[in-house]
């Protein structure tokens, strides 16, 4: 009997899949000639979602942040909470998935730090997980391509396209045939002058959420972290001769020439903390946002097939970013724990 | 000449991809970390995981230059 | 810095964001987790060293299972060897018992055979004797006197002579036990001369036995220990045989 269910689940499953890969076609080579794919604009800076609490606005790479931050905390309070309170020892289903996770997190800082492992571990984890989800987030279709449709600045932009009506909604798109320039136009700044009625003449889209990564302050914050709690750990650890690290002073009064150097090799330390800061943080804004810009751009020259390609890579390079990421931390933080007097004893 | 504007921002342009030159030495690196790191662990399997866990310690220093260089770069264009 | 995006505000907000994420995921996920991973290691330990000593201890019982069945076996192959042994032994006893009867019966058989064989010569020595006149009588052509004839035949059978052994005459003799052989039994009267004559020779403590052999014909043989007195009719026609050629 549930043989025979499981074979008909299945001959369901099989018919979805089977229409999604012929709708997918079938829009993959409508879709162009409906929706002319537009190759984006390349923005730095997070734009401003319109939001605000307190006066505070909220850009929409901070919104994306706090998506993943819902979803790890979903995790954690309704998978891993409802697992702990069955009282079960045997793990399944999605807890076992993210069990296997953490469990290989685990294992690599505690071959890392040994006994420091426990208090180390939250945050080069979480720097995984949050890195992790928010880069896999990114790609789910509507990211950054679903937003508040407005007048640029300055450049070019592109005639708006009404594309249905829901209720009272507009949904529009952009066309791509019809290129405007930005014309500057009196009283743009001023307040009040913002055409509800009228729509913008050169328009581009601000999309409401967009990859965390592609922002620089999500990078950097990380890498500051990382760095900071390298320092935290290290004092924990060692004390106040921690910092003998960057400033040997006793090396100095100590030996001649080679105290010299090593004092100046300390200073260069002390500098190399900083540019782990800029390394950190580039090397993750970089690949992702240079993923995000090959994604639109190949997808604009052709929508069909490549891209699909593309999302594996950047699944990929997701994960491969947050776990680079995670373990340059876990080894800067479990090798600031380890007297570097105990390294050149032996 | 006519158009200063769009000569300073054409040489920026230009600048922005001249720095990123250096991403050939930190290819380089990163390769060269990858080949050593590979043929070790080819060699010494049962030392996989404290090879890996160098090599892509070695990479991250060899992607730093590519990644100063981009930093370079996007100051170039964006804020220079 | 502003035309790449870096903002104070935003940056600060991302690192609060963190720090509020770590600590709740440290508070709701990894503490949670990292425990179960422990407390699984150990259960698991456990386990495997319970495991471990159980299968010691059925080790240890099959080992003592094959010990008390070896020794069962040992126990019952000795016990099946002694049956056998003891078998052995009667089978043997048996088999000597029964050989040593059936000697006994055919010794009796044959003692009893000699025995009717010496009657029936008893019974028939007066016949062959008077058989023997008749032939002697036929022979030389005249009769001696019956009183004569039956002396002289008594003598030629029993080798003794008006009371006294022909054979010991002139002898003289030693010895425990002497043995007397006749052609024919010899009567009851005969037999007590021969007896008295050898025990005056020996002296009263020696013994006497009786045989009778057919083959020597007549007369008496005495064997004392180791010396033969041949008065059978036979050694002397073998001594006259002997002069003669």
């Amino acid at each position: 009997m549930s043989e025979e269910q499981t074979k008909k689940g299945f001959n369901w499953r099989k018919w979805v899949i089977y229409f999604c890969i012929l709708a997918g076609i079938y829009s993959a080579f409508l879709g162009p000639s409906i929706l002319k794919p537009i190759s984006p604009v390349v923005v730095l800076p997070a734009e401003p979602t319109g939001l605000s609490i307190g006066g505070f606005e909220i850009t929409n790479t901070m919104l994306a942040t706090l998506l993943a931050d819902l979803i790890l905390l979903t995790i954690a309070v309704f998978v891993v909470g409802k697992f702990m309170r069955s009282g079960s020892l045997v793990p399944g289903g999605f807890y076992n998935a993210f069990e296997a996770l953490v469990e290989f997190l685990w294992n690599t800082v505690e071959g890392a730090a040994g006994k420091w492992a426990f208090r180390i571990f939250p945050v080069p984890a979480t720097i995984f997980l949050l890195i992790f989800v928010a880069n896999l987030v990114k790609l789910v279709p509507g990211f950054e391509s679903i937003g508040r449709i407005k007048e640029v600045h300055h450049g070019y932009g592109y005639a708006p396209v009404l594309l249905t009506k829901v209720g009272n909604l507009s949904i529009y798109t952009i066309d791509k045939a019809q290129k405007r320039e930005h014309v500057a136009k009196e009283g743009e700044h001023g307040e009040g002058h913002v055409d509800q009625e009228k729509l913008c003449e050169a328009c581009e889209i601000v999309p409401f959420l967009r990859g965390s990564a592609t922002d620089l302050n999500f990078p950097f914050a990380l890498a500051f972290i990382a760095v900071l709690m390298t320092q935290v750990y290290g004092v924990w650890a060692l004390g106040i001769g921690y910092f003998e690290k960057f400033i040997p002073i006793r090396q100095l009064i100590k030996g001649g020439a080679m105290g010299a150097i090593n004092f100046i090799v300390g200073i260069l330390e002390l500098i190399l903390e900083f540019a782990k800061i800029l390394s950190f943080g580039f090397r993750l804004f970089g690949n992702i946002f240079a993923g995000t810009l090959l994604l639109s751009i190949v997808g604009a020259l052709t929508a069909v097939l490549v891209p699909v390609g593309l999302y594996f890579f950047e699944v990929f390079f997701g994960i491969i970013q947050a776990y680079v990421f995670y373990l340059l931390a876990t080894i800067f933080i479990s090798g600031a724990t380890v007297s570097h007097h105990a390294e050149e004893a032996h | 000449m006519n158009d200063p504007e769009a000569f300073v921002s054409g040489l920026k342009l230009l600048g922005a991809g001249l720095a990123m030159i250096s991403a050939i030495g930190a290819g380089f690196g990163v390769g060269l970390a990858a080949f050593g790191g590979v043929q070790a662990m080819g060699r010494n399997p049962d030392a996989a995981p404290i090879i890996q866990t160098n090599m892509i310690l070695g990479m991250a220093f060899a992607e730093a230059i590519a990644i100063y260089a981009l930093a370079v770069a996007l100051i170039i264009i964006f804020a220079a | 810095m502003e035309k790449l995006g870096i903002n104070l505000g935003f940056f600060l907000f991302q690192v609060f964001n963190f720090t509020i994420l770590a600590l709740l995921m440290y508070a709701l996920a990894y503490k949670p987790i990292v425990r179960m991973l422990e407390n699984r290691k150990n259960k698991i330990a456990q386990g495997l060293e319970d495991a471990r000593v159980a299968a010691e201890a059925r080790a240890n019982a099959e080992k003592e299972a094959k010990a008390i069945l070896q020794e069962a076996q040992n126990n019952a192959a000795q016990k099946v060897r002694e049956a056998t042994e003891r078998a052995e032994i009667a089978a043997r006893e048996i088999i000597t018992q029964a050989e040593a009867q059936a000697s006994k019966i055919r010794e009796e058989a044959r003692m009893e055979a000699a025995q009717e064989r010496d009657r029936i010569l008893l019974e028939l020595r007066s016949q062959i004797a008077s058989l023997a006149i008749a032939a002697a009588q036929k022979l030389i052509g005249e009769a001696l006197d019956e009183k004569r004839q039956h002396a002289l035949l008594e003598e030629f059978f029993s080798g003794v002579k008006s009371g006294k052994v022909v054979v010991l005459e002139g002898v003289e003799l030693s010895g425990a036990s002497a043995e007397v052989i006749s052609a024919l039994p010899l009567l009851p009267h005969e037999q007590e001369a021969v007896k008295r004559d050898i025990l005056s020779k020996m002296g009263e403590q020696a013994t006497v036995s009786f045989r009778v052999d057919p083959s020597i014909m007549g007369g008496l043989i005495v064997k004392v220990g180791d010396k033969i007195l041949d008065g059978s009719v036979v050694g002397q026609l073998e001594s006259l045989k002997q002069s003669l050629l």
